[in-house]
């Protein structure tokens, strides 16, 4: 198998960093970070209606004028700064980001510098266009923004990136990618005899096998012989034998 | 040596690496900071080996975790602060503004072009002017330039200066954040919403001119209208600089391009955004005191000046980019 015909499937990113090694980000997809929208949404909202209530009490204590002048410029920073402010945070994500488990870095996998969180948030301007305006009753409408931009830009790149993103040089990454698939190497399944592979297999096959065998707890056995399956070639048996063959090269491999 | 071995040897420190980072990240001088780079460099030299020698998903996913965590208390992206502001306002802002002088002029002439023309057209024919604004907007310019000299309009209550102070911040900046953000859609947010500013204000213009006392108008403009136009003109500038990598990449990848525009219209949009809230401050504080008009048209051409001494020599030269 020619290696350059190898593509992986996969939004992983590896970074090379200048101490000479390569790290794995997991860029998030427009789906999660939607939700992560929303819920940062909400928090807005209620955030938008404690601001009310300040305000109402402001103008009780300080009259109407500095009261409005005030509740002006928390408004302004708190809608500029919302996101800002949690992002350059040191978990680097706003309420919503945190909850789906992102956050944003630099392209290079570091922090990302304030003013790239500044830019990528007021390139969210354009990010949600365009609005679709729902018409309320008495005669006005409520202007809601669609993300279409950002979405078709999203999809468009290979790190899932809005236009906030690429300008700003920043990616929404998952904070803890393992989490979701194991934290523990699974003993091996009853009945595994550690064995070398029949053939010397390259850097990129021993690595597969190793990876099988440990991710194998996480399927059902049909999925772990449908995967087996596509090893016949090297296991030489049907694919229900061919877990456990596989598993055992694995054993091998990962043990001398 | 086997993953087992090779994980019972280090494991120890990887420990102690996660309980530095943890303290690094509440408060970055906790102690054994000092020790944090050759921590960091060790776990390079162990994800290395790992990744060499195969040893698999888990472990390489673990020490890659690490390994970033390590790197977000260990990389210093510091660009705020004092310090950073300071070289903002005295060196870097100018600077930015006098390296893309040609946007500058064009977004200038994008605004103060319809401003004019829409003044012009509502001398010549008044009906020009409800083209753009309405009842309600007439009723607020009768209220403050009307015939009757009243330039402490809505200032009389205790406190009135604050609180329009506090409202042109809001209205006026958020529409220079807005101008610089939409420029990213190939300019076009960026040009409309300056050639829009231009016709709307030369309406108002010209009503006032039409309907109104333009004496009154113009000692209100004179001291604020220098910086608040030009923080205007130099966020849809900051946009324009953005969209202009959309449409003319050159040499870079529109993605590149992009980047690198966007570092470079940073400067443009914070000093874009602070000379519009220092022009709210002196629109909330000043310009609608009680200073007599005289003081007031010396004070807004004094200001002219200076800005524009500022834009063209703080910061002096710049050193040549590689």
């Amino acid at each position: 198998m020619s290696q350059s015909a190898i593509q992986p499937l996969d939004t992983m990113q590896r970074i090379e960093l200048a101490e000479g090694v390569e790290v794995e980000l997991h860029p998030a997809g427009p789906m999660v970070r939607a939700v992560a929208y929303m819920i940062d949404v909400l928090w807005m909202i209620l955030i938008g209606i404690a601001l009310g209530l300040l305000y109402q009490l402001m103008v009780s204590i300080v009259g109407v004028r500095i009261g409005s002048g005030a509740m002006s410029l928390i408004g302004f920073a708190f809608y500029w700064g919302y996101q800002v402010f949690f992002e350059a945070g040191h978990r680097a994500a706003t309420p919503g980001k945190r909850s789906m488990g992102l956050r944003v870095v630099a392209e290079t996998g570091g922090p990302a510098s304030l003013g790239s969180i500044m830019l990528r948030n007021l390139a969210r301007v354009a990010d949600i266009l365009p609005y679709v305006f729902i018409p309320l009753g008495s005669g006005g409408s409520l202007p809601l923004p669609t993300y279409f931009t950002g979405l078709l830009v999203c999809l468009f790149t290979r790190r899932f990136q809005r236009l906030g993103d690429i300008v700003a040089r920043t990616l929404v990454v998952y904070a803890n990618p393992m989490a979701q698939t194991l934290k523990k190497t699974p003993p091996p399944l009853p009945g595994t005899v550690p064995h070398p592979p029949p053939v010397t297999l390259t850097r990129e096959e021993r690595s597969a096998v190793v990876r099988f065998q440990e991710r194998s707890a996480l399927w059902n056995p049909a999925r772990r012989e449908e995967l087996a399956g596509h090893a016949a070639g090297l296991t030489k048996t049907h694919p229900a034998e061919s877990v456990s063959q596989l598993s055992g090269m694995a054993v091998w491999l990962r043990e001398s | 040596m086997t993953q087992q071995a090779f994980e019972t040897q280090n494991r120890e420190r990887w420990v102690m690496i996660d309980q530095l980072t943890d303290r690094l990240r509440k408060k970055r001088t906790a102690a054994g900071a000092a020790e944090m780079p050759s921590l960091y460099r060790q776990l390079c030299a162990d994800i290395a080996l790992a990744q060499h020698r195969m040893y698999g998903a888990r472990l390489c996913g673990e020490l890659n975790e690490r390994l970033i965590r390590c790197r977000q208390v260990l990389a210093n992206p510091d660009d705020g602060g004092g310090r950073g502001f300071t070289r903002l306002v005295l060196r870097d802002f100018p600077r930015a503004v006098r390296r893309e002088w040609r946007l500058f002029w064009l977004a200038s002439l994008l605004f103060y072009g319809p401003f004019l023309l829409m003044i012009l057209a509502s001398y010549l024919e008044p009906r020009w002017i409800f083209s753009v604004i309405g009842p309600e907007e007439m009723r607020m310019l009768d209220g403050m330039y009307g015939e009757h000299d009243a330039t402490d309009f809505m200032r009389d209550e205790f406190g009135s200066d604050f609180g329009m102070f506090g409202h042109y911040v809001m209205n006026n900046t958020s529409i220079g954040l807005r101008m610089a953000g939409a420029g990213l859609l190939a300019m076009v947010g960026s040009l409309v919403a300056i050639g829009y500013q231009g016709v709307v204000l030369g309406a108002m213009f010209g009503y006032v001119h039409y309907a109104g006392n333009p004496a009154a108008l113009y000692t209100f403009a004179a001291s604020h209208g220098p910086f608040e136009l030009t923080g205007l003109i130099i966020c849809g500038m900051a946009g324009m600089k953005l969209g202009q990598a959309v449409l003319k990449p050159g040499q870079l990848s529109r993605g590149a391009a992009l980047a690198e525009a966007g570092r470079r219209s940073l400067p443009l949009i914070y000093g874009g955004a602070l000379l519009i809230i220092f022009a709210a401050f002196i629109e909330g504080f000043w310009s609608a005191g009680p200073a007599s008009p005289s003081t007031k048209i010396a004070v807004g051409v004094a200001i002219a000046i200076l800005l524009a001494l500022y834009l063209c020599l703080c910061g002096g030269k710049e050193e040549r980019e590689a």
